[in-house]
């Protein structure tokens, strides 16, 4: 233990940097096509499902943060054990880790789809993937210090793609909003699950909390990114609705691209082929995010060489990637990322939370009665 | 006598294995005087040195030595040996059969304080650093008159036994900055150094890197401004130059005229050099990239006068931009190499002849000779020349990769050095951090010059802070800090 508190001494960072660190891992490659997919369970109410995923993130991220607080300075594989013992944990533990690198391998697969359908239809995907793990594997190299200031970056890059959407708006048609509320509250929140697996990915507050030096101000900041992230979202849905018509969104694929895709500037027109690209800058501090996480893991659980299996996890990330061939593997991959993440992002911290407190209570009756 | 003499000169002729080299002469009672004629002043020593030892008609001791001659620097040597690095540096020896002193009245070769060359500001102070460090010291000493500019010596280099010198503000430096920069130059005390640049190569953090990580400058007004600013300045005996660090990224796009020019118009020009490096640094690629592969962000209007202009052409514009681009470089190489005269024939060579001709032959289109010119003025709009030929340099990948991948490239390269400048750092501080993990001011506060708050003190004087920056923290704090 003694030996990882020295590592965490020197990468101690203010909690006002969660604000662009959380929202940073939630907007990721999600963000290009999530619209379809919510709009098909709940049709013109989807914002409503964005709406309502919204509050119980809030709500879920105040349980990861109490939970953390009642078990002070670790992260979740320390809690793994303290909770479950040291088998049961770590088996916990490797199946979180797993769940990490298929979590990678759909990303950089789901980004590379993008590219390959707008941009380079030709373009290998082997290499795209090796350009990913390249920056990945370099970045990481530097510590979470660069996943900080990248992320960082990208909020501003996020913050301007935000304001390119004021160009849809313009061909607006308000009333396909309305009415509202003319669903059921089931599909309101069948919608809202799979919103819930869109913005999945703050889990990783388990992780970082133990790096934030002012640990009293996390839950304002982490709070802050998760609004960020649930207005970003709800804008962009609701541009969506107002924009596409009934029968065009459940077929587009990719909606947020395809709300950029008319935006005309007189030197400049097909802002896709600029903001796809760049949303590198957006893809490559998540899979470092998950990498980092991923490094500490294997380092406290098996005690493995840090580089080394930076190495050996880009390897494997690599191959996973290339395997998925076409579109329809890439959806299957994403609907079963999509059913664990919701059970990992939502329901397992409601159960850490209750054993947490379980096992605080039958401690504290333990030692009333000795 | 002529003892004293013979016996010197034997010493002497051993050492420099020459008997011209060093002047021995005799003067009085069993006293002589040696020293370099080159590097003394020989009035001084008439005055000084010779005129008050005739005076003295008996074996002096070396304590009536140091009373009889009149200069400020007098130093007791016993050896010969211990005398000879001083003589070199223009001090006389003056020995007696038993012992003897070093007297300093050097006259080294100087140029005389100019104004700066190579960073000229419209604004502001005219003075530069020149090659002699005693002068140096002393224009910053004057710039900043307060006992807490704090000097340390060094010595570097076991032949040039270079002096160093290392300047900081007590009460504003970053100690650990300090200590990192003693403990690099104590390692380096045999190598041989000739100036300012190579030192701040072998003491940078990471020298591998392309970027520099510390400011060289000759200006007397920037290495007094970031003394205040608690940076460290490096002065190195005969070197114009001063280097300055811990340094940021955005420090090499700053200049100190922003401040004279008032808050407006310095935010203007901060963000006009900030535009100029992303031209530098993305107009090219971006047109290799569009052109090779990406017809369909030009709008048709635009892409008919580009088709028109490239149709006569016959590379791929990969290879018209690397051309292009090759050319203006060495334009700009021949232009510094060529004197001053011939330089100015060159320009006009380069600029009309050969671009004009190169797109009446077909070589390159008339567009990209704009966008290359373009990149060009961008990359000079940099007031650090080493900041800027870097910027040139990492043009070349990045039209590589645009050529090769398209957009895709280019992102690629711009992540990749993101995560290069990130992974920096200068004496031990962060080099490119955006924002700082812990403070809650970013660099990019201080890049925005705010309207000064003008008020009076308590005792009714007008109050002028130094620099006042903008923090964005101030918006939510509520509080003016002043």
């Amino acid at each position: 233990m003694s030996d990882t508190d020295n590592t965490t001494q020197k990468y101690q960072f203010n909690a006002f940097m969660l604000l662009f660190l959380l929202s940073n891992v939630q907007i990721g490659v999600g963000i290009f096509g999530f619209q379809r997919y919510i709009y098909n369970e709940s049709k013109h109410d989807a914002w409503l499902s964005v709406i309502l995923i919204g509050i119980v993130t809030h709500l879920i991220m105040w349980i990861m943060i109490a939970t953390l607080k009642k078990h002070e300075s670790f992260d979740l594989f320390d809690i793994h054990r303290s909770l479950f013992g040291k088998w049961i944990g770590s088996v916990i533990s490797i199946c979180l880790m797993i769940y990490f690198i298929i979590n990678m391998t759909a990303i950089i697969r789901t980004y590379i789809e993008a590219v390959q359908s707008w941009i380079f239809p030709d373009f290998p995907t082997w290499l795209l993937s090796l350009i990913l793990l390249v920056l990945m594997v370099y970045g990481s190299l530097g510590g979470i210090r660069v996943i900080l200031q990248l992320s960082f970056i990208c909020f501003f890059l996020i913050l301007g793609t935000l304001i390119l959407f004021y160009y849809p708006l313009q061909y607006a048609e308000w009333r396909r909003i309305l009415p509202i509320y003319n669903t059921t509250m089931q599909h309101l929140l069948s919608g809202a699950k799979k919103m819930g697996f869109t913005i999945a990915g703050f889990e990783i507050i388990y992780f970082v909390y133990h790096h934030v030096k002012d640990k009293n101000k996390v839950m304002r900041y982490a709070q802050g990114s998760i609004l960020f992230t649930n207005l970003l979202y709800l804008i962009i849905m609701i541009i969506s609705i107002v924009y596409f018509s009934e029968n065009q969104m459940p077929k587009t694929i990719w909606g947020s691209i395809n709300l950029l895709k008319i935006i005309k500037y007189p030197f400049l027109e097909r802002i896709e082929f600029i903001a796809i690209p760049f949303w590198m800058f957006v893809v490559v501090p998540g899979l470092m995010m998950l990498a980092w996480v991923l490094l500490r893991g294997t380092s406290k659980l098996f005690g493995w060489n840090q580089k080394l299996t930076l190495y050996g996890l880009a390897g494997v990330v690599f191959i996973a990637s290339i395997f998925f061939q076409n579109r329809r593997q890439i959806d299957q991959l994403n609907d079963f990322i999509g059913e664990f993440s919701i059970i990992v992002s939502y329901l397992y911290p409601c159960l850490l939370f209750v054993l947490t407190y379980a096992a605080a209570w039958w401690r504290n009756r333990k030692g009333s009665k000795a | 006598m002529s003892d004293l003499v013979e016996t010197l000169r034997t010493q002497f002729s051993s050492i420099f294995h020459d008997n011209t080299t060093v002047i021995i002469r005799a003067v009085a009672h069993d006293t002589a005087v040696c020293y370099l004629p080159e590097l003394i002043n020989i009035e001084q020593l008439n005055k000084f040195v010779l005129t008050p030892l005739q005076q003295v008609h008996w074996v002096p001791t070396s304590e009536q030595l140091k009373r009889y001659v009149m200069v400020g620097e007098v130093r007791t040597m016993e050896s010969i040996a211990d005398a000879i690095p001083l003589m070199m540096k223009g001090w006389v020896y003056v020995a007696t059969p038993h012992t003897g002193v070093v007297v300093n009245i050097a006259n080294i070769p100087n140029r005389q304080i100019g104004s700066p060359q190579n960073e000229t500001t419209i604004l502001g102070p005219m003075l530069a650093f020149n090659e002699s460090l005693e002068t140096n010291t002393a224009l910053l000493r004057s710039s900043i008159p307060n006992t807490a500019l704090h000097k340390e010596a060094f010595k570097i280099g076991n032949k040039r036994n270079t002096s160093v010198h290392l300047m900081y503000m007590t009460d504003q430096v970053e100690e650990s900055c300090a200590n990192i920069v003693r403990q690099r130059i104590q390692q380096l005390y045999s190598n041989d150094i000739t100036g300012s640049s190579e030192l701040m190569h072998l003491i940078q953090d990471n020298d591998s890197s392309i970027f520099p990580q510390m400011i060289l400058t000759e200006r007397v007004d920037l290495a007094s401004h970031s003394l205040l600013e608690g940076k460290i300045v490096i002065l190195v005996d005969g070197s114009p130059l001063v280097i300055i660090g811990p340094s940021e990224f955005t420090d090499f796009f700053l200049t100190t005229e922003d401040r004279y020019m008032g808050w407006g118009i310095g935010t203007f020009l901060r963000i006009l050099r900030m535009l100029a490096l992303l031209i530098s640094v993305y107009l090219t690629p971006a047109y290799v990239a569009a052109l090779t592969f990406h017809y369909e962000i030009i709008p048709s209007s635009l892409l008919v006068s580009l088709i028109e202009s490239r149709s006569r052409v016959p590379f791929p514009p990969l290879f018209e931009t690397l051309i292009l681009e090759l050319t203006m470089e060495l334009l700009r190489e021949a232009g510094a190499r060529l004197p001053t005269k011939v330089g100015q024939t060159m320009g006009i060579v380069g600029g009309i002849v050969i671009g004009q001709a190169a797109v009446q032959a077909g070589f390159t289109s008339n567009i990209l000779i704009m966008l290359v010119a373009l990149a060009a003025l961008g990359s000079f709009a940099t007031p650090n020349y080493l900041m800027s030929s870097t910027l040139r340099l990492i043009r070349y990948p990045m039209v590589i990769f645009a050529g090769l991948w398209g957009s895709i490239g280019i992102v690629f390269f711009s992540v990749l050095a993101t995560i290069h400048l990130i992974r920096q750092t200068s004496l031990g501080q962060p080099y490119f951090y955006p924002i700082h993990p812990s403070h809650k001011s970013s660099t990019l506060d201080q890049d925005v010059l705010m309207p000064e708050l003008k008020g009076l003190t308590s005792t009714g004087h007008r109050i002028r802070k130094y620099a006042k920056s903008f923090r964005l923290s101030s918006l939510w704090t509520g509080k003016i800090d002043n």
